[in-house]
C-alpha cells in the first residue's frame, strides 16, 4: 500500500508538485494522468525517493520513506521508464536480473529468475542470450517489466512504459500488464497521458492538472465523469483514436 | 664497396644484442611505469572529476596546457627540481600523457546514456554499483582508446629521455646519431618503433574486444 499525504515539491519559485494527498491500495493499479508537465513523473519518483519532497509524508507498506534507506527502498520497487534503459552491455538475462545482482545474490539462481520471469513476460528463451539492441522495442520493455518484477517487489512504479511504442504494440503491452495483474496483485502506479490507456489498466484514475490533484476515482467512474478536465482528458484521447 | 644499411644493421644488433636488449628493458620499464601511473591517476581523477562539471573544465585545461609544453622543455624544467635520472624522465611522461585519459575517461563517463543512469538509480544501485556494473564498463572502450594513445606517446616521447639521463633506446639512437653510426641509429630506431606498433595493435584488440 501506498499513502501520499499533503506532498509539496518546488523546484526554485515554480511548484511541481502541491500538497497530493493519494491512497494506493495494495493489489490495485493506480493511473496518474495528465498533461505533460502536470507533475506525474516529479510524484511518481517521489515514491522511491528519486525525488526528495519538501512538505508532506509518503509511507510505502506502512514505513515513513522520509526515514528509510533509499537504496534499499529503491531496490524493494519494481521501476519501469519510457526509455527502458536497458543496460547495452549485458545480455537480456542479465538485465532481467539486475536487481538480484544489485542485492548480491549468484549467478546461477538469477539465470533461473530471469529464464522464469522472460517466459512469464512472454519473451521467447532464445533471446535470454542476446543484447538488447537485437530485440524489437516491444520485447525491450517487455525486458523492462520483467526487469522490475526481479526482485518481486509489491510494488511497481511505471513512467509512461508504453508511450514510446507502435499502437499493436501497445495493445499487447497492456494486455501482458492486465495478464500480470490477474495473477499477481501488485500494486501498481502507472503513469501515462492517454485516457484510453488509463481507462484499461487502472483500478483507479488520478488525475493532475500543474501540479495539483483535480480528480481521483474508479476507471469506471472516470469514464462517466462531468468534470470538465476529466471529459477534455476523455476527448483528447477520442480524437486521437483510429 | 662500402656496406649497405641492412647489412650495418645486421652487424650492430649481431655483436651488441646485449647492449640493446639492456636499453630496450630499460626503456620498457620506463613506459610500462608510467603508463601504469598515467592510468591510475588519470582514470582516478577523471571519475572524480566527471561528478565535479566545472572544475572538470578547469582540470583539462592544465592537462591541455601541460600537453602543449614541448617535452624537452618540461625536462629542462624538472631538472632544477628533480635533478636527472629515471624519476624526472618519469614525471614529465606522465604530466604530458594524462591529457588522453583524463579526456577519455570524462567524455566517455559524460556520454553514459541518462536512461540507463537513471534506470539503475532506480532499481536501486548505490554509488560502488553505478560506477563499476554502469558507469566504467559503458566508458571503458574510450578510456581504453585514451590509454592506447597516452602509451603509443610514451613509447615514442620516452626516447627523448636519454637527455636528462634515464637511458633507453634514446641513448642508442643519440648515441649512432653522434658517432656516425648508421647500424645503431637504424636498430635504436626500428626498435622503438616496432614497440610502438605492437603497443597499438594490442591495445586496438582490447579496445574492440569490450565493445
Ligand atoms: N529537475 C527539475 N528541475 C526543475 N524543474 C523541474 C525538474 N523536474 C521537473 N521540473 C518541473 O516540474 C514540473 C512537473 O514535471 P514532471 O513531473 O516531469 O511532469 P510530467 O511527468 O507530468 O510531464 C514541470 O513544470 C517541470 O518543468
Ligand atoms: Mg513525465
Amino acid at each position: 500500500m501506498i499513502d501520499i499525504s499533503r506532498v509539496t515539491k518546488r523546484y526554485g519559485a515554480s511548484v511541481a508538485v502541491k500538497e497530493v494527498s493519494l491512497t494506493v491500495a495494495a493489489g490495485q493499479t493506480m493511473v496518474l494522468i495528465g498533461p505533460s508537465g502536470s507533475g506525474k513523473t516529479t510524484l511518481l519518483k517521489m515514491i522511491n525517493r528519486m525525488v526528495d519532497f519538501d512538505e508532506g509524508s509518503i509511507r510505502v507498506n506502512g514505513l515513513d520513506i522520509a526515514g528509510a534507506d533509499p537504496v534499499a527502498l529503491r531496490r524493494g520497487i519494481g521501476y519501469v521508464i519510457q526509455q527502458i534503459g536497458l543496460l547495452p552491455h549485458f545480455s537480456v538475462s542479465d538485465n532481467i536480473s539486475f536487481v538480484l545482482r544489485l542485492l548480491g545474490q549468484p549467478k546461477p539462481l538469477r539465470d533461473e529468475r530471469a529464464e522464469a520471469l522472460a517466459r512469464l513476460v512472454g519473451l521467447p528463451p532464445e533471446v535470454l542470450v542476446k543484447r538488447p539492441f537485437q530485440l524489437s522495442g516491444g520485447q525491450q520493455q517487455r525486458v523492462g517489466v520483467a526487469r522490475a518484477l526481479a526482485a518481486d517487489p509489491a510494488i511497481i512504479l511505471m513512467d509512461e512504459p508504453f508511450g514510446a511504442v507502435d499502437p499493436i504494440t501497445r495493445r499487447k503491452l497492456q494486455d501482458m500488464i492486465l495478464e500480470l495483474q490477474e495473477r499477481m496483485r501488485k500494486t501498481i502506479v502507472f503513469v501515462t497521458h492517454d485516457m484510453q490507456e488509463a481507462l484499461t489498466l487502472g483500478h483507479r484514475v488520478a488525475v493532475l492538472d500543474r501540479g495539483e490533484l483535480v480528480w481521483q476515482d474508479t476507471a469506471a467512474a472516470t469514464a462517466e465523469s462531468e468534470q470538465p478536465f476529466v471529459r477534455e482528458l476523455i476527448g483528447a484521447t477520442g480524437r486521437c483514436a483510429r | 664497396m662500402t656496406p649497405g644499411p641492412l647489412q650495418l644493421l645486421a652487424e650492430y644488433v649481431g655483436g651488441k644484442y646485449n647492449v640493446l636488449l639492456a636499453a630496450l628493458w630499460q626503456q620498457c620499464q620506463l613506459v610500462l611505469i608510467a603508463s601504469a601511473v598515467t592510468l591510475l591517476l588519470g582514470v582516478g581523477v577523471g571519475v572524480w572529476m566527471s561528478r565535479r562539471p566545472r572544475l572538470a573544465r578547469i582540470l583539462l585545461r592544465i592537462a591541455g596546457t601541460l600537453y602543449t609544453i614541448p617535452i624537452l622543455a618540461t625536462f629542462a624544467l624538472l631538472i632544477p627540481l628533480l635533478g636527472i635520472g629515471q624519476t624526472p624522465a618519469l614525471v614529465a611522461l606522465v604530466m604530458y600523457g594524462m591529457l588522453p585519459v583524463l579526456h577519455n575517461t570524462y567524455a566517455g563517463l559524460r556520454d553514459v546514456d541518462p536512461a540507463v543512469r537513471q534506470a539503475a538509480r532506480g532499481m536501486g544501485a548505490d554509488a560502488r554499483q553505478m560506477l563499476l556494473l554502469v558507469e566504467l564498463p559503458l566508458a571503458l572502450p574510450k578510456i581504453i582508446a585514451g590509454v592506447r594513445t597516452m602509451v603509443v606517446m610514451n613509447i615514442s616521447v620516452s626516447t627523448f629521455a636519454v637527455f636528462i639521463g634515464a637511458g633507453g633506446l634514446g641513448a642508442i639512437i643519440l648515441q649512432g646519431i653522434r658517432t656516425f653510426h648508421d647500424g645503431m641509429l637504424l636498430a635504436g630506431t626500428l626498435l622503438t618503433a616496432l614497440l610502438a606498433m605492437i603497443a597499438e595493435q594490442l591495445l586496438k584488440w582490447l579496445e574492440q574486444k569490450v565493445r
